[in-house]
């Protein structure tokens, strides 16, 4: 498959995932560890994400929240957010920009 | 899990609580010597069930419609139409039931009384369904049916006791049986509920891990056999088996309390809020109250010490530790419905404010540091019966409800007046001291 100059790019993807925060945290679903995989195939964005728990009472505005931002990227024709549990989040998963934001000891 | 009934329904109890407290404070701030009245008074009889019924299980039920199916993993098995009913019915019930005692009007007592039981009713099948038709059966799943089987009995015991004041039929002492109907009341349906919802909310808001699930099972059933044992107890004067029951709940508070420390020991949100301040400090305020519940059950009844002992009791469980548990807890659930409501749909479509933002962390300080300094106050007031100290206890008490009431305001504004929008995302809120 060849590369249009007007498909989206990973990073792209990425950045507007991440404008999506926990309402509780303040971290953005990135530095959460919640985005387990973007894949893009031409203008189809499909990202593979999770929730911290099953019982997240947010999750589902989350979930729209990334189609929302994602399908508003140049480029994007389709976008399809799959909820995944293996592996089951742990907060091990917060990056290190996260981490500094909660206080984390471990920082 | 979308919002229980577009959170309507459980913001209606919320605010129902929260307007029953107003009401509860502004009374005991007119009148504070009602702190130092028999129990038995009918003013105290209004305000203790302006409190409890009113606040503290208008908000329990609101927490529960919309957390328990996130929980449970199960949509409620109750229709929208028949959880109005209870919501209506509780309100018309509490309202007459405060008013009756106040007033000596025990026909308006019995239709209110009669109006809570109904809402109970449509409370514990809808609650029993949703648990049925969930897969769930662990400590925290079960809490809900099992407290809000005790909330039944306290209904239950709340009826009995009515109809034995009109027309005795048991030869049992009627302190001895109020004892046990708020026994089975608190400990019964908020201690039960708390041994389950905490263990799913704490770990939540503080990302942390939940240490020693088998703890919490044996402090979820620990406090049920101490129940079962305690309110008979209570209720026939048997002090030993009362003494028995409330060793019994305490190890099952203990269990608890000692998974609780540690699930918060092990939080990687380092920096508490004032809502989750209060919840802990509602819960050391439990264990002290605990370790004075046992005590009390030794004192003989009826002598002077006995009674300021239990108004002291009385108001360092319930003005204390049931109250900043909940609004603790409020601090978290009325931010988070409102931002679901009003910024959740614009998620990822434009910068919205986060959920911990919508308040005042000012206000939510001042509430906590003022609530305390009434308890530090009252305490000693009904201990040492002194006018004086209490009127500035319960004028304390109002004030901190009120710098409350103010912040809840602040949050539900963004109901009817959302941000248009935010700059960009805001970050580092978790770690706002």
């Amino acid at each position: 498959m060849t590369t249009k100059l007007t498909d989206p790019t990973l990073a792209d993807v990425r950045v507007a995932a991440a404008s999506v925060a926990d309402p509780e945290f303040g971290l953005s679903v990135d530095d959460l560890g919640l985005i387990y995989d973007v894949t893009i195939e031409g203008s189809a964005v499909s990202v593979a994400m999770t929730l911290t728990s099953v019982h997240c009472p947010a999750g589902e505005v989350i979930l729209d929240g990334v189609r929302a931002a994602v399908a508003a990227v140049r480029g994007v024709t389709s976008v399809d957010v799959r909820l995944v549990w293996e592996p089951q989040w742990t907060p091990e998963m917060v990056s290190a920009r996260g981490r500094e934001q909660l206080g984390w000891r471990d920082a | 899990m979308p919002l229980v009934e577009g959170a309507r329904l459980p913001l209606a109890f919320i605010g129902l609580g929260l307007g029953a407290l107003a009401v509860a404070v502004m009374l005991l701030a007119a009148q504070p010597q009602l702190l130092l009245l028999p129990h038995s008074h009918p003013s105290v009889v209004a305000l203790a069930h302006l409190w409890l019924p009113g606040f503290l299980l208008s908000v329990s039920i609101g927490a529960m419609y919309q957390l328990m199916p996130v929980v449970l993993g199960a949509a409620l098995r109750l229709p929208f139409s028949v959880a109005w009913v209870h919501f209506w019915a509780h309100a018309s019930g509490v309202a007459l039931l405060v008013t009756g005692f106040a007033l000596g009007r025990f026909d308006a007592v019995a239709i209110g009384g009669g109006a809570v039981a109904a809402g109970v009713s449509i409370l514990l099948v809808g609650v029993w369904r949703t648990f049925l038709a969930s897969a769930r059966r662990d400590a925290i799943g079960w809490s809900f049916p099992v407290a809000v089987s005790w909330l039944a009995a306290t209904v239950l015991f709340g009826v009995v006791l009515a109809v034995n004041r009109r027309a005795p039929f048991l030869p049992l002492s009627v302190m001895d049986l109020l004892r046990a109907h708020a026994h089975v009341g608190l400990a019964g349906f908020f201690l039960t509920l708390l041994q389950g919802a905490t263990f799913q909310l704490v770990p939540m808001f503080t990302m942390a891990d939940l240490r020693g699930p088998n703890l919490v099972g044996a402090g979820l059933w620990f406090t049920q056999l101490g129940l079962v044992v305690l309110t008979p107890g209570l209720a026939c004067g048997r002090h030993f088996v009362a003494i028995t029951g409330a060793l019994l709940l305490a190890a099952g508070l203990g269990c608890s309390g000692v998974t609780l420390a540690a699930t918060f020991r092990s939080r990687r949100r380092l920096v508490l809020d004032p809502g989750l301040k209060a919840f802990g400090l509602g819960a050391a305020l439990l264990a002290v109250a605990t370790a004075g519940g046992v005590a009390l059950a030794v004192l003989p009844v009826g002598t002077s010490l006995a009674s300021t002992a239990t108004t002291a009791y009385g108001i360092t469980i319930i003005a204390g530790a049931m109250s900043f548990i909940i609004l603790g807890m409020l601090c978290k659930i009325v931010p988070f419905l409102v931002w679901m409501k009003s910024y959740g749909p614009r998620a990822g479509r434009q910068p919205v404010p986060l959920a911990t933002t919508l308040g005042s962390r000012s206000l939510e300080n001042a509430w906590l540091i003022t609530h305390a300094s009434a308890l530090v106050v009252l305490v000693p007031a009904v201990l040492t019966l002194s006018p004086a100290l209490t009127a500035i206890g319960a004028a304390m008490l109002a004030a901190a409800i009120f710098v409350f009431l103010i912040n809840i305001a602040l949050i539900l504004r963004h109901l009817f007046r959302p941000r248009a929008s935010v700059a960009s995302m805001p970050r580092v809120a978790a770690a706002q001291p």
